[in-house]
């Protein structure tokens, strides 16, 4: 999924269908968005199960919502807003479980392979480590620009905050960081 | 951000250390690593590089982090996982009320008559001289099941959107209903401080409509 101007125009012609009582037009959204919005969801809550669950949560959220939906931001963005808003609410639920993001499942877990990683495994879990000690806005924001390639303007959007924030978020998620993983 | 001001016209110091062009430098080199930095700062921060080896080594260890972060995947679930994922949100979303499929018109009628239920609820429990704590039973029961959850939902939904995680706090219709705070206040102060908690007074209820209520009544509990 891309936040092309195109892509803008296809979701945006999709959710007018969906409020014109084309149900199946919600179903092609949810092809469109699903393998990111589960990505993210992984990113966020760093497994399977809990992906899962928060991928299905998100669009069954968006379909009960999406009539009142007026395109005021476009669909990804009001997406990812309730992905991140449904991950910190389960992080509340799960405030015990201290493993977060950039987890993986064991390879057993899945049909297909792992994709090859081509960086050092002690290095990485170090970086996994770090990044889910971040805040969580400093993390959130580095998900979004680094993994979901959003730009800033977009995830002040999804964030409800101002482009600067943003990009302060960024910067001192970055330099947490570095300071976490020079230790 | 201002350029000219944030590279003033002057060179590094030599041997390395640390002035004014690096602390600069060092400022903007994550938005420069993205390729976001403005051209003429990026020209600026690329010639300073050239100069400056300490600068040039944070340079490489930011890239490095964010070469090695990007390169971390999340691991695809697989086809049949995938065949599987719409399927199943289908029959969850099967299992929604019918309310979600009214068509506008007739929905605001019933978004609005659950609310005028809820308000005519809501008051006439208030006028009643019972306990507290008595009340405040019958308020949570009457608002559970009295009225549909999922309708009374609906309705909360559109009079009191700040309820619902993908609309900002706030946002709401001018409409004559309590918010969201007022609601929580008034339920507030039905129990009394020694009894303290309203989640307490919804443990007589059915587990599905004390789950709704926690949920829609105290978000920030849940």
């Amino acid at each position: 999924m891309t936040s092309s101007p195109d892509r803008y125009e296809r979701d945006l012609a999709l959710v007018r269908r969906f409020q014109g009582g084309e149900g199946n037009a919600f179903d092609a959204l949810v092809e469109d968005h699903r393998r990111e919005v589960y990505r993210l969801a992984y990113r966020l809550l760093g497994n399977h199960e809990d992906a899962d669950d928060l991928a299905q949560e998100t669009f069954l959220r968006a379909y009960r919502a999406l009539r009142r939906f007026r395109g005021d931001s476009s669909f990804r963005t009001w997406l990812t807003r309730i992905v991140l808003n449904l991950a910190a609410d389960r992080r509340k639920w799960v405030a015990k479980r201290p493993q977060i993001p950039l987890e993986f499942v064991p390879e057993e877990d899945f049909q297909e392979p792992m994709p090859a990683a081509s960086v050092d495994p002690i290095r990485k879990e170090v970086l996994h480590q770090a990044v889910s000690q971040l805040p969580p806005r400093q993390r959130e924001t580095l998900i979004l620009r680094v993994f979901q390639e959003m730009k800033f303007q977009e995830i002040a959007a999804v964030m409800g905050c101002t482009v600067g924030t943003a990009k302060a978020n960024f910067f001192h998620a970055l330099k947490g960081l570095r300071e976490r993983v020079r230790g | 951000v201002a350029d000219a001001r944030l590279f003033p016209d002057r060179p590094s110091a030599p041997g390395g250390s640390m002035n004014t062009d690096c602390r600069n430098v060092r400022n903007l080199l994550p938005m420069a690593l993205l390729g976001e930095a403005e051209s003429e700062a990026t020209a600026r921060i690329e010639r300073h590089l050239s100069e400056c080896a300490e600068c040039r080594a944070e340079s490489d260890r930011h890239s490095s982090l964010l070469g090695t972060l990007s390169a971390t995947e999340v691991p695809d679930p697989g086809q049949a996982y995938w065949s599987t994922f719409l399927p199943r949100l289908r029959e969850r979303i099967s299992k929604e009320p019918v309310m979600a499929e009214l068509p506008a018109k007739r929905r605001e009628w019933a978004v609005a008559a659950a609310v005028a239920l809820f308000l005519l609820g809501a008051a006439g429990v208030l006028t009643l001289k019972p306990s507290p704590r008595e009340r405040s039973r019958m308020t949570l029961s009457f608002l559970a099941t009295r009225t549909s959850p999922d309708t009374l939902r609906q309705a909360l939904d559109e009079v009191l959107p700040g309820s619902e995680p993908m609309q900002p706090v706030g946002t709401g219709r001018a409409l004559e209903v309590p918010g969201f705070v007022e609601l929580q206040r008034a339920l507030d102060s039905l129990v009394p401080p020694e009894e303290g908690d309203p989640a307490s007074v919804a443990d007589d209820l059915s587990p599905q409509a004390r789950a709704w209520l926690l949920k829609a009544l105290m978000p920030d509990r849940v």
